[in-house]
């Protein structure tokens, strides 16, 4: 016969779950995980088993995925069939971890089981924390997320066809064989029958062994979670070891926390939270070792330790639990409350410039056009090459149309430095650039236009230069310069013209046509999309032409998220009222594919895109997706200044 | 202001389910303590909040201890699932709006898209 206490309940035990829970679940909602490698420790302090402490934490936990199941599965980031299948093989797995702790229990005792639980936990939350750490120094160097790769090990798991076993599953996008799916439903069971926490070995697994995007592992963790957590709870109330209460006083604050720390996330860097992940869960993984002389001693492992230094010690970890949790509570409450002043402050800041700009309507600060959704003044910056083709065909239809003036400028390059010393280099240059708009001067016979040499040790410098003195309304120019063919997909050229000139800027692919059948504007509620979506306006509205509104947002954004894409994408729609048919389109997907996409289906062909100010010295700062898109893009792309 | 109300409303509405829903968890804290250890055979010494519980109880040692056998009911497992689904749901409702209306709210971003 074996006694199974429940805690007794006071004020004070009471006040302490909650406030755990809350803690833990505050932890938890931040860095994406369980939270249970602070519950479960944090339950046994207070004199919990640590079998009552797990089948507790499970027991509050499965509701708690079942309800985020169902909330990711419609942002399409779980694969049930996925879950379930490694849901039912973590279950057997469960099944054999918990015969495992029984068995350990009852040849050992409650000191033995607390001992096992202690050892998983330090040595699981030391692979962990190491990765999570390499991981955060890896994200801390990139400036954005990285994007998806299929890692190594899952193509060659991927590639194994193995007759019998193949089963297909949509978060890989193809088959893969069941002799690798189940050992990582039964190992992440077995974990979880230890420590409450499957989702260490889990989300990992599915990420490097199957290849499976982490946002869409992460939800299919939560079937996985679900179905195991059910199981367990039976399995664990069947032993008479769930104490609901407990669960319930823990769901109680953890609720609260988990949304808060969720909260928190949103004004954070993603290296920020891996930082917070790994230093709690090495604190906790700390905290734990200060039990283990204790349960040695207890099981007669080692020499007797004397009780007063096993309460000492116990004492010392309660203090680094302690420290963690509340290091981890402090973290996420000073991330959330800088993040929300920094975050109204900016808002302001875009109020008052929004109001500003509509006081003061500057000429040219809009996008260049004029009222009438006309360019007045049309700079076309041509190298002579092939990858100009598209641009000079397209700034003489533009001019034509807008019945505009049209400045063909080249560029001669050279450095006045070496001018002097080699004879003949400027004339050289001169005559090279004369020679690269001839072709396209010969086909605007028959609309008022002028040539512009200038002279420059760049050629982006160049066509800012002619630019500003020409006072044009708008740049047009191919995507790849000569010099950018052999760097990247928008050449450099182009990005510094974008990022310096003082006017909107056209860029044409090689290949296209000036638009005539749709234009599509790309707005995120910004004041640049806000500039971008005026001048698409006015262009789709004196063109005759359809337009379509696109707002973008990523699976991992939250419903508020969304919510304020559809109203921008709505506030754009009433405040233009141009009299020309327009659609408000909220699409889910990496920015630049949806916009994309979405151009296609609209059958548009000149996307219009914002980007940010003036200033700055480098290509950044005409934004990653502007850029994206018109590296992407057949069609031209309008980036319009603020 | 329609909709302010109609949002104070529905927080209060979840807020009150819940709510119901600890206080019948501690008004039957003991019946409910009591089933979830007779889920399996137990072996019980004393009553109500007082009561031990011994599983895998030995006839004997129970006698000896002052005790009576109580045979395990399986479905006494369903107590804590039923609980935790009804309070989850409840209680989740309730802090997302809860949240909402201290005017917590996520971070955009214009200039991620």
């Amino acid at each position: 016969m074996e006694a199974t206490q429940f805690i007794e309940l006071n004020a004070a035990t009471v006040f302490l779950l909650v406030l755990i829970g809350f803690i833990g679940g505050m932890v938890s909602g931040f860095i994406g995980s369980g939270g249970a490698f602070v519950l479960t420790p944090a339950m046994m302090s207070l004199g919990a088993p640590a079998i009552v402490a797990v089948a507790s934490n499970i027991c509050h936990k499965f509701p708690k995925a079942l309800v985020g199941a169902t909330k990711r599965h419609k942002y399409g980031q779980v694969d049930i069939k996925l879950g379930i299948v490694l849901g039912v093989f973590a279950e057997l797995g469960m099944l054999a971890g918990k015969h495992l702790m029984v068995g350990i229990m009852r040849e050992f005792g409650k000191t033995g089981t607390d001992l096992y639980v202690s050892v998983i936990f330090i040595a699981v939350l030391a692979v962990v924390g190491g990765f999570v750490l390499r991981d955060y120094r890896k994200l801390r160097h990139a400036d954005h997320d990285l994007p998806h790769e299929t890692p190594r090990l899952a193509r060659w798991i991927q590639s194994i066809h193995i007759p019998g076993t193949m089963v297909y599953f949509e978060a890989i996008k193809g088959r893969v064989s069941l002799l690798f799916v189940i050992p990582i439903g039964f190992a992440t069971g077995l974990l979880a029958s230890a420590i409450a926490v499957g989702g260490f070995i889990g989300v990992p697994a599915m990420i490097y062994l199957l290849g499976i995007p982490a946002l869409l592992a992460s939800g299919t963790e939560l079937v996985i979670a679900f179905v195991m957590g059910l199981g367990g709870t039976f399995l664990y109330g069947l032993e008479g070891a769930v104490d609901v209460r407990l669960s319930m006083l823990i769901l109680l604050g953890s609720l609260f926390g988990i949304q808060l720390g969720a909260i928190g996330t949103t004004y954070v860097k993603d290296y920020q939270i891996k930082l917070v992940m790994a230093v709690i869960m090495l604190t906790v993984l700390f905290s734990r070792v200060f039990y283990i002389p204790g349960y040695l001693s207890g099981l007669g492992m080692i020499d007797p330790i004397a009780a007063a230094h096993v309460a000492t010690l116990k004492t010392l970890g309660d203090s680094v639990l302690a420290v963690a949790l509340i290091l981890g509570a402090i973290t996420v409450l000073t991330a959330l409350t800088k993040g929300i002043a920094e975050h109204r402050k900016a808002d302001m800041a875009r109020q008052l410039a929004a109001s500003m700009a509509a006081l003061a309507p500057a000429p040219g600060s809009m996008g260049s056009l004029n009222p009438g959704g006309r360019f007045e003044r049309i700079l076309l910056a041509t190298d002579g090459s092939e990858y100009s083709a598209g641009a000079e065909r397209v700034a003489v239809d533009l001019a034509r149309r807008n019945r505009a003036k049209l400045f063909i400028a080249g560029v001669a390059v050279y450095n006045p430095e070496y001018a002097t010393s080699v004879p003949g280099l400027e004339a050289a240059a001169l005559e090279q650039a004369r020679r690269n708009v001839a072709a396209a001067a010969t086909s605007a016979a028959g609309i008022d236009h002028e040539v512009v040499i200038t002279e420059a040790d760049d050629p982006w410098r160049g066509i800012v230069d002619a630019a500003e003195e020409y006072r044009a309304d708008v740049v047009v120019m191919g995507r790849r310069g000569r010099r950018g063919l052999a760097r990247t997909m928008v050449g450099d050229a182009t990005a510094r013209v974008i990022g310096h000139a003082p006017c909107s800027v056209l860029v044409v692919p090689r290949g296209a046509r000036a638009y005539e059948h749709g234009v599509l504007v790309a707005t995120d509620g910004s004041r640049y999309g806000d500039a971008a979506a005026w001048s698409a306006g006015r262009l789709a509205a004196a063109a005759g032409l359809p337009l379509a509104i696109v707002s973008a947002v990523l699976p991992s954004h939250n419903e508020q998220r969304r919510r304020e894409a559809v109203q921008a994408v709505e506030r754009v729609k009433l405040g233009l009222a141009v009299g020309t048919p327009a659609t408000g389109i909220v699409a889910e997907g990496r920015p630049e594919q949806v916009i994309l996409d979405q151009a296609h289906h609209a059958g548009a062909d000149l996307i219009v895109v914002g980007t940010h100010g003036r200033t700055g010295l480098d290509r950044l700062l005409m934004g990653s997706i502007a850029e994206r898109i018109i590296g992407l893009a057949d069609c031209p792309v309008l980036a319009v200044k603020n | 202001m329609h909709l302010h109300n109609a949002r104070w409303g529905k927080t209060l509405f979840w807020g009150t389910i819940t709510a119901l829903l600890y206080a019948s968890l501690f008004y039957y804290g003991d019946l409910i303590l009591h089933m979830a250890h007779t889920t399996p055979p137990a072996c019980v010494v004393g009553h109500g909040a007082e009561a031990v519980y011994f599983h895998k109880p030995d006839a004997a040692a129970c006698a000896a201890q002052g005790g009576h056998l109580e045979p395990g009911v399986w479905w006494h497992v369903l107590i804590p699932v039923l609980f935790a689904l009804a309070i989850s749901f409840a209680h989740g409702a309730f802090t997302g709006l809860f949240w909402d209306m201290m005017g917590l709210k996520a971070a955009s971003h214009p200039d991620r898209h």
